[in-house]
């Protein structure tokens, strides 16, 4: 507003005032962070960056080489398409399985009964243990030769398997420890599942809906956005997958369970082959990138938002 | 009441608290920023120990931490004290050292006091150690100098030395011992050496030997013959050595005991299977370090050798079985005969098997007799400022007083002649020891250490698992460790 003489009013002009520190005063608090994120993530992430494109050891002086890291991947080094293929297999199979398991024990505990929350707990708490001590609890599960699992075999005469010793199923034996850990997506799940309103079961049922057909029509639907978040994050972190393997055979046996990230961090502080390291790290990100923008691309098809215009067309 | 509705004196007052936080952020801010600028700062890489709680030094390699002390020793060694107390001389110094954080009591305990002796003795100089791991602290090193920390004296293990000196991390010693005229170079056993590319790094100030440890009852028991006593008679072959553990595995499936370790892939690496090839007659690569050797026909029957002992005999575990537990096993009675270095001592100690334990040197091959030497030694930081004043600890550390302390924590071969070897236990025997240092052998070192070490596990893995055969399994290695020394 202004004043009579056509000038901002003193209110105005206070409010200006105002609002002006206060933009400095958030700049100001936000610093810190700012000057956080530019030196530990974007710089590094910068220099990684160019890093790929040289010979660098860390020590001396990095060599510029141009695409030379990406055609040895490509063309020389086996171990890279071995330790692609291993997780991508590990994807391929865990993201679905504890997906579907997450979901059914999000289900299961979606119910109100008084000691639910205690089951919950218990359900969430693996996902809170530090993952070298669970690494080293499977261990002793999987241990060959005085393992948990292969006793019990014993004792019931089953044949027992060298497990995490044997190139084929030391993948599976990852995969099945992950499910320990679906806590994550079972807890973002059931918040999920109770926004979901309930007038839309009774409206269902009242349309005679069975148990299949509330969760076909209306459970799953009414959570793909939910679906689709656990699954995106799933795909991104189990293309991560390093601690477990890293403690447990450290890539063996014969690179059965070299995960991608693990033989980036070979090369990296093992081989301290620190250009290479970051050609893969760059390569990595472009494999999640693509698979991601994939994955939004499809959930055009099979993800529901409500009020959604899309949605709306789509039904 | 809005703020722009504030009479003057409660703007006023407003204006003095968005002051206050405007300050209060300021302050915020530059403490953050301090805290940036500290973390980032290079000098920050290393996490000082007080002297007072310092850890230093470990045993030659990985092994379990035991955490009580073993009875006072009987050693044999020197009993020269420290001198007394010199004045302070020159400027007030600070040498930083890197050394390997143990757990066991009686190291901790002895090197508060090596350190401490130091101080007392140079009372100018100030000792700060940071104390890492075992696992990891070649990398740490590796990470900490690029980052730019200084190190005067880090603790070594030989198979770091290529890399650490390849890097830029530590520097030779030839220009020190040159140069100290009161350093007599005879005292010493010069085969210890650690050296690389004809320079020398490192002066052990222990030396780790490997040995055979054996379950004395057990093989009793199973009526097979006694190693000590196939020595003795000079027929402790690996030849003998299967028989003995052919006739003394029995049980099946998780409750298998076999008769002795799988030495070609026990998880530790070259420096356990070292032993075959060099039993064989053979070794890594040609004298020259230009070829290596795997794809000989020695090679092929060392390592069939101990296939059979696996599949044939089932007197040795798959590597599955043993790599992560290869001493346990034996204290549990699971495996009676196993390759341990002197560290391992206590371990048994601490461990009170129910059975009598033994030792024996290793069984002589159709090509020879060697046991590989762990060497540790303390490494001199390339871009040290007080050389010379780490040049004076080190000659202590291998001096009288340093080896007087460490020789009977376990590792049991000192490098100074003067001192003679120590045991402790009962199964130990300074003729094992004595005899096990004349056929010591340094395992050859390259520098992509790691890759290889990654290529030899990998190639094990693959030949023990069935995956391919001896030879196949070989041959590929060869052509990874050539690619590898050709850089």
């Amino acid at each position: 507003m202004l004043g009579s003489d056509g000038m901002p009013s003193v209110g105005e002009r206070r409010k200006s005032v105002l609002h002006r520190r206060e933009a400095w005063e958030g700049r100001l608090c936000i610093l810190p962070w700012l000057v956080g994120f530019v030196v530990f993530t974007a710089g590094p992430m910068l220099a990684s960056a160019y890093f790929a494109f040289t010979k660098f050891d860390a020590l001396s002086a990095p060599e510029w080489i141009g695409l030379g890291n990406f055609v040895d991947m490509v063309t020389k080094d086996d171990l890279f398409w071995v330790s692609l293929y291993n997780t991508a297999y590990y994807t391929s199979l865990s993201i679905p399985l504890y997906l579907l398991i997450a979901l059914c024990a999000a289900m299961a505990l979606n119910v109100r009964y008084p000691s639910v929350s205690i089951f919950r707990t218990v359900f969430y708490l693996p996902s809170i243990t530090p993952s070298v001590a669970s690494a080293i609890l499977w261990l002793m599960i999987f241990q060959p030769d005085y393992g948990l699992l292969n006793t019990f075999l014993t004792w019931i005469h089953l044949p027992t398997r060298q497990w995490l010793f044997d190139p084929q199923v030391a993948k599976l034996v990852f995969v099945i420890m992950g499910i320990w850990g679906i806590g994550n997506f079972m807890v973002i799940f059931l918040a999920g599942l109770q926004s979901i309103p309930e007038h839309l079961y009774e409206a269902a049922a009242i349309d005679g809906a069975g148990w299949w057909a509330r969760l076909r029509h209306v459970t799953l639907p009414m959570l793909s956005p939910i679906i689709f978040f656990n699954l995106v994050i799933g795909i991104i972190g189990s293309f991560q997958v390093f601690t477990a393997a890293y403690i447990i055979t450290d890539g063996g046996p014969v690179n059965s369970t070299l995960f991608y990230v693990l033989y980036l961090w070979n090369n990296a502080f093992q081989f301290f082959e620190m250009g290479y390291a970051s050609a893969l790290a760059w390569v990595l990100f472009v494999v999640v990138l693509i698979f991601t923008f994939i994955q939004f691309k499809l959930a055009n098809r099979w993800v529901y938002y409500e009020g959604d215009l899309r949605s709306l067309e789509g039904t | 009441m809005t703020s722009f509705d504030r009479s003057p004196s409660d703007a006023r007052r407003a204006i003095s608290r968005r002051v206050i936080l405007k300050f209060t952020g300021a302050g915020a801010a530059l403490a953050a920023a301090s805290l940036l600028q500290a973390c980032g700062s290079t000098a920050s890489t290393s996490t000082p120990v007080p002297l007072a709680t310092a850890a230093p030094a470990a045993p030659a390699k990985p092994t379990t931490a035991p955490t009580t002390a073993p009875k006072a020793t009987q050693a044999a060694v020197m009993t020269t004290t420290p001198q007394a107390a010199a004045q302070p001389t020159g400027e007030q110094i600070t040498l930083n050292i890197a050394a390997v954080k143990v757990a066991q009591t009686v190291w901790v305990d002895s090197f508060q006091k090596i350190w401490g002796d130091y101080q007392k003795q140079n009372p100018n100089v100030k000792l700060q150690i940071e104390e890492d791991p075992f696992g990891g602290f070649d990398v740490k090193m590796l990470t900490a100098v690029a980052g730019g920390a200084i190190f005067d004296l880090i603790y070594g293990w030989g198979q770091w030395l290529p890399t650490w000196s390849e890097r830029d991390v530590i520097q030779p010693l030839d220009s020190f011992m040159k140069q100290d005229k009161s350093f007599d170079i005879t005292n010493y056993h010069q085969d210890y050496f650690e050296t690389w590319k004809g320079k020398t790094y490192g002066i052990p100030w222990f030396v780790s030997l490997l040995y055979m440890y054996y379950n004395k009852s057990a093989l009793h028991d199973a009526g097979a013959d006694d190693p000590q006593d196939l020595e003795k008679q000079g027929k402790w072959t690996w030849e003998n050595a299967r028989a003995v553990a052919a006739k003394a595995s029995k049980g099946t499936g998780v409750n298998r005991v076999y008769g002795i370790q799988n030495l070609i892939d026990s998880g530790s690496g070259v420096i356990l299977a070292i032993a075959a090839p060099w039993a064989w007659g053979t070794d890594l690569y040609s004298s020259d370090m230009t070829k290596s050797l795997f794809a000989d026909q020695k090679w092929i029957d060392a390592v069939q050798f101990q296939m059979d002992m696996i599949y044939t005999d089932h007197s040795e575990p798959l590597p599955s079985e043993t790599k992560q537990e290869g001493g346990p096993s034996f204290l549990n009675g699971k495996m009676l005969m196993v390759f341990q270095y002197p560290s391992f001592n206590r371990t048994v100690v601490e461990g009170k098997p129910q059975f009598t334990v033994a030792e024996v040197p290793l069984p002589k091959g159709p090509g020879g007799r060697s046991a590989p030497i762990l060497d540790n030694s303390w490494y001199f930081g390339a871009h040290t400022k007080y050389p010379d004043q780490v040049w004076k600890l080190n000659s202590y550390l291998i001096g009288p007083h340093g080896q007087e302390l460490v020789v009977p924590l376990g590792e049991r071969y000192p490098v100074d002649k003067r001192i003679k070897p120590t045991t402790e236990y009962p199964f130990e025997s300074v003729d094992v020891i004595n005899f096990t240092s004349t056929i010591g052998k340094p395992i050859p070192l390259i520098k992509p250490e790691a890759k290889f070490e990654t290529a030899f596990t990998t190639a094990m893995d693959a030949i023990v698992l069935k995956q391919k055969t001896v030879q196949q399994g070989l041959t590929d290695l060869a052509r990874q460790a050539d690619d590898l020394l050709k850089g």
